[in-house]
């Protein structure tokens, strides 16, 4: 049996739930949503509309159509980044980005955006808020963050970030790819004004799923424009949510096994997967530094941190590490830059980059205890690599 | 009564929300294709009763659905007769 780690890259597995109701799509719905007027469109609306409603009762968003679907985060990080800047416009962001959000920016610096980068100091690699308000400008349009790291976990606290924004009068964004589903999210609370996420990691949805959130006072120029299923008659862009910044068929299938993703969370409780992943990543920590050799990158506590945990090991190149555990306990982490130089640049492992051992509700503590075992095992070079 | 009312949207997805909202409330509409009569807009009219109707005039004066028209109907003969109603207070 594979031991699967590595879900802040995707989750694996998923619920049976998400499985059976894609299967069901699959089965008896087929049609495409809010399309045509029969009832194998009219069903496929609602489920698509269903999801919608779950993610909103999930980030407390009052209007379930201010959420645009999306492929992944990626997509809607770009969306929302493409459709709110313009040249001369500032925005501040932080050190620990990943490329979803890095390359977006650096794009639009070339475009003539002005780009400020927030240290997020060593050892929890939380954010400089005293830093982040002093960089704050005339023309700063906005704040764009991530809520959790990809590579060290640390989240930022939201909440405090939003009152900063609020009192300047300066936009939120926020990249909640790895927290959505997996920690609270209260985009009223928080102040949020656009909202980034994937569905196909701690939603358990499938791959191919995602969305933004869109404050209803904020109205982005969209990147891309066709069939909405609205005002067919016209041959402009409606200027309504979300058909404004939602054309062409989505992913009607994957969407549906999102919402049940969604309705997992929902049933199970958010404090309860918290709570599993809390232990979780303090008994990773706990064994981890108890192994000679080993160096966990990121001090956050269990708190204020995803589940997933850096480490390098003396004398070991990162991919070595992945691969023996791969190849003799099959477990399944990941190694290298995690897609953030950014953040490895920051923390002084570029370009090796670490090994990520991610986990889920869906992990074990006995998983857990092969992890410990193999790397103790790798640190006693009693292998032969 | 044969007679009825059909509301039509700006989109499919005000008329899925429509729905949803009604529901909850256990108030019964039946989403159906737009009546050619009415609309060339593909997609989904919601038909209620006079019941519902009064609950949907509730909520769109809320803001909570946007609707583009809202229709009395009534069959004379072979053909269903469409009047128009104010949609802000019916």
């Amino acid at each position: 049996m594979v031991i699967y780690m590595d879900n802040a890259a995707t989750s694996y597995p998923k619920p049976q739930e998400v499985l059976s109701a894609m299967n069901y799509f699959f089965q008896e719905v087929g049609g495409n949503p809010g399309r045509s007027g029969h009832r194998l469109s009219l069903k496929s609306g609602e489920i698509v509309y269903d999801t919608r409603d779950v993610l909103a009762r999930l980030f407390h968003i009052e209007d379930p159509l201010q959420i645009v679907f999306t492929l992944n985060a990626t997509m809607a990080i770009n969306i929302a980044l493409s459709g709110l800047l313009k040249p001369g416009d500032h925005v501040i962001t932080s050190t620990m980005e990943h490329n979803s959000m890095a390359r977006p920016l650096r794009y639009l610096e070339e475009k003539g955006v002005e780009l400020t980068r927030i240290d997020c100091p060593a050892p929890t690699f939380q954010l400089d808020l005293e830093q982040l308000e002093k960089s704050i400008r005339k023309n700063t349009r906005l704040i764009a963050v991530v809520h959790g790291s990809n590579v060290v976990g640390t989240v930022f606290p939201l909440e405090e970030i939003g009152k900063i924004a609020r009192k300047h009068g300066i936009c939120f964004m926020v990249d909640a790819a790895q927290t959505a589903g997996a920690y609270p999210v209260d985009v009223q609370k928080a102040g949020i004004h656009l909202l980034a996420f994937t569905g196909h990691k701690g939603l358990f949805g499938p791959q191919g799923t995602g969305g933004l959130y869109v404050d209803p006072g904020l109205r982005l120029e969209s990147i891309y424009r066709g069939g909405t299923g609205s005002k067919s008659e016209e041959d402009r862009q409606p200027d309504f949510m979300p058909d404004t910044l939602e054309s062409g068929t989505p992913n009607a299938m994957g969407l549906a096994g999102l919402g049940a993703g969604g309705n997992y969370i929902l049933r199970e409780g958010l404090p309860t997967i918290r709570k599993k992943e809390i232990e979780l990543t303090n008994q990773v920590v706990q064994g981890l530094s108890s192994i000679p050799g080993v160096f966990i990158v990121g001090e956050e506590k269990a708190e204020n941190r995803m589940p997933l945990v850096s480490f390098v090991m003396k004398g070991l190149t990162p991919s070595t590490v992945g691969e023996f555990l791969d190849e003799r306990y099959d477990i399944m982490t990941r190694v290298g830059l995690h897609c953030s130089p950014w953040a490895h640049q920051s923390m002084g492992t570029f370009p090796e980059g670490t090994v990520r051992v991610s986990l889920s509700y869906l992990n074990t503590p006995s998983q857990v205890d092969t992890l410990l075992q193999a790397v103790r095992e790798l640190s006693r070079e009693e292998v032969k690599l | 009564m044969d007679e009825y009312y059909v509301a039509t949207f700006y989109s499919t997805n005000y008329a899925l929300k429509c729905e949803k909202t009604l529901k909850q409330d256990n108030i019964k509409v039946k989403l159906i294709p737009v009546p050619r009569q009415v609309s060339s807009n593909c997609g989904l009219a919601a038909r209620m009763d006079e019941e519902a109707l009064r609950a949907f005039s509730n909520l769109c004066r809320e803001g909570t659905i946007e609707v583009e028209g809202l229709y009395s109907v009534v069959k004379e003969g072979k053909n269903l007769i469409f009047t128009p109603i104010n949609k802000e207070c019916p």
